[in-house]
């Protein structure tokens, strides 16, 4: 089943001769449980698809259909919803909020979605558990090694149950051993979830792990398996 | 969102202690402000208040006792008596004098020469001694005892002639000048001429209408103006509210400002600080206005904190004041502080406004960008 369909989607920036066309008419279909992995060189795009597809930013032209929404239409008061219920964001720099546990940080999405605590704290918990963290909930990002913050991030990503995680580098900042871990661990609660996975990387390490792999370069999809 | 807002606060702990405490001055400002002038309100009514009387009657264009001078013939108590309702005419001396103690120090005080036969227009509140001083007798305020080194049986002297403290009394302060008492017939002649007075205070038969025999004394006396007890006490209250409302305003702005300026900084700093973490919270879906609620907690904390270091920094400044500065009478009152922690969530609020467009304007895509 589609849950994101972008179609000929372009951002262009700037005007005349200094404009950049940073994606130049983009088409795809994302699929609940499946992972795709975008690769490409630095400034083929990648990122601002990216952004695209999560709604942060608005295609200068095209669509991007998801949930019924067409998020290049949606009001600019509306996105927040819309990307609070249906994406979950994993960040290179796992950006936790430094002064909240992992739990709290998990819980965070869900305040948000004002799901109750109790529930969202529960939810949390098993979460980081199933992650393999379940001995450091109260701890802060401080004292948590780089994979345990990815994995606390993956948690908080997934904590509203959404329709699509985008990941941009999950495991630049991560050794070979726990990327894919890391990785492994994103694609198996992303499919238990039923959450189509779109991750942005240049590290050719996890190739293994997506289930489609698209390549960039200008702006443009060149190639695609 | 509020454990967010105060985890941020909270991380530095000094510089929420330093803030705190700049709030704190600032509420101590406005609160030491707030009492002066009410302890300074409150006593410019106190005199009339209990002087015992229902009427004032002082000389036509005078309208309160405290920078107004009247003088009038002291026949006028018998004509006053006769007007219907008046059950009594007391005749009052009230003027600023220079007292001498000792052989160096001359301090102003406002003299008033009670009625000895009923009691009017005496001390009302005494610390110790006599209330109503006997011939050659002085009742002198605390204040003034205090800072002449006056205890019940040292001599004064004014215009000559010899008092012996006979009491000392309380609430008797008016800031630049203390109220002093004797019998009126041991000042008259010394401080206004033979056979006058500086005011007469009548007091009604019962059942009297107050107004009536207000307006009957000031049509069938030329010259001369009666005032309620409540007007007089009104215009003598007035004359503070007049000289100091417009210098108290602006410095209750001026505390107002200090306390927005400390809270705005504080929580604009903390906000610039995690203002990546903004980023993410808005990356993945918080609206502006969830963001907002975390920077208004934050100045809300912030204000709370400043408000209870306030009343002890004020605490303690009163103490000193009273201390150092005996004549500056400080009233405080619930409805003050009440006042003062609305100002200070009022401060919290506006304080907000600089964070709030930073977070406004913070991009949640920026958060992809790396650094």
């Amino acid at each position: 089943m589609d849950v994101l369909r972008a179609e000929a989607v372009d951002k262009v920036y700037g005007v005349g001769d200094a404009e950049v066309r940073a994606v130049d008419g983009i088409s795809i279909t994302l699929a609940a449980g499946e992972v795709t992995l975008v690769m490409g060189p630095s400034g083929s795009g990648k990122t601002t698809l990216l952004f695209l597809l999560g709604g942060l930013l608005r295609p200068t032209a095209g669509h991007v259909w998801v949930d019924g929404h067409d998020l290049a239409a949606l009001p600019e008061r509306k996105l927040p919803g819309v990307r609070l219920r249906t994406f979950g964001f994993v960040f290179q720099d796992f950006n936790l909020l430094a002064n909240l546990t992992a739990r709290e940080n998990v819980q965070v999405p869900m305040e948000l979605a004002k799901v109750p605590v109790a529930k969202a704290e529960a939810r949390a918990t098993e979460l980081l558990t199933r992650l393999g963290l379940g001995s450091r909930l109260d701890f802060l990002p401080e004292k948590l090694s780089g994979g345990e913050k990815q994995r606390v991030s993956i948690a908080r990503a997934l904590a509203n149950r959404p329709r699509v995680v985008l990941a941009d580098e999950p495991t630049a900042n991560l050794d070979s051993k726990l990327g894919k871990e890391v990785v492994g661990l994103l694609k198996g609660a992303a499919r238990e979830a039923n959450a189509a996975v779109v991750m942005v990387s240049h590290d050719s390490r996890i190739v293994d792990a997506a289930d489609r792999l698209l390549l960039m370069e200008d702006g443009r999809l060149v190639a695609m398996e | 969102m509020v454990s967010i807002a105060a985890r941020n606060l909270l991380h530095d702990r000094t510089r929420v202690t330093v803030s705190a405490g700049g709030v704190g001055f600032a509420i101590m400002l406005i609160l030491i402000l707030a009492g002066t002038y009410d302890g300074f309100y409150r006593q410019a009514g106190l005199f009339t208040e209990n002087s015992g009387a229902d009427l004032f009657v002082g000389q036509d264009g005078v309208i309160d006792t405290l920078h107004s001078f009247s003088i009038l013939p002291l026949d006028l108590t018998d004509d006053l008596s006769r007007v219907s309702g008046v059950e009594r005419v007391c005749a009052i001396i009230s003027r600023t004098v220079e007292l001498h103690v000792g052989d160096s120090d001359h301090p102003k005080a406002i003299l008033v020469g009670y009625n000895e036969s009923h009691g009017t227009a005496g001390p009302w509140k005494m610390l110790e001694g006599k209330r109503l001083p006997d011939r050659g007798e002085i009742v002198v305020d605390q204040i003034m005892a205090r800072k002449n080194g006056l205890s019940l049986g040292s001599g004064v002297q004014i215009g000559g002639r010899e008092f012996r403290v006979a009491g000392i009394s309380a609430e008797t302060n008016m800031f630049i000048m203390q109220y002093a008492f004797v019998r009126y017939e041991e000042i008259e002649g010394l401080v206004l001429p033979p056979a006058t007075a500086t005011y007469l205070l009548v007091t009604l038969s019962p059942g009297a209408d107050a107004s009536r025999v207000r307006a009957d004394i000031n049509e069938r006396f030329p010259g001369v103006r009666a005032f309620t007890l409540d007007e007089i006490t009104t215009n003598n209250r007035n004359v503070i509210s007049g000289l100091f409302l417009p210098i108290l305003l602006t410095l209750y702005l001026i505390g107002f400002v200090i306390g927005i300026t400390v809270i705005g900084l504080t929580v604009y700093t903390a906000t610039m600080e995690r203002q990546r973490e903004y980023g993410v919270l808005k990356a993945i879906g918080s609206k502006n206005g969830n963001l907002a609620r975390i920077a208004l907690a934050q100045a809300l904390l912030l204000a709370v904190f400043g408000f209870v270091a306030g009343l002890a920094i004020t605490a303690a400044t009163a103490s000193l004041i009273g201390f150092a500065v005996p004549e500056m009478y400080l009233y405080f009152t619930p409805y003050q502080v009440a006042f003062v922690f609305a100002a200070a969530i009022g401060m919290s609020v506006v304080a907000t406004a600089l964070p709030l467009s930073r977070l406004a304007r913070i991009d949640p895509a920026s958060i992809f960008r790396r650094g």
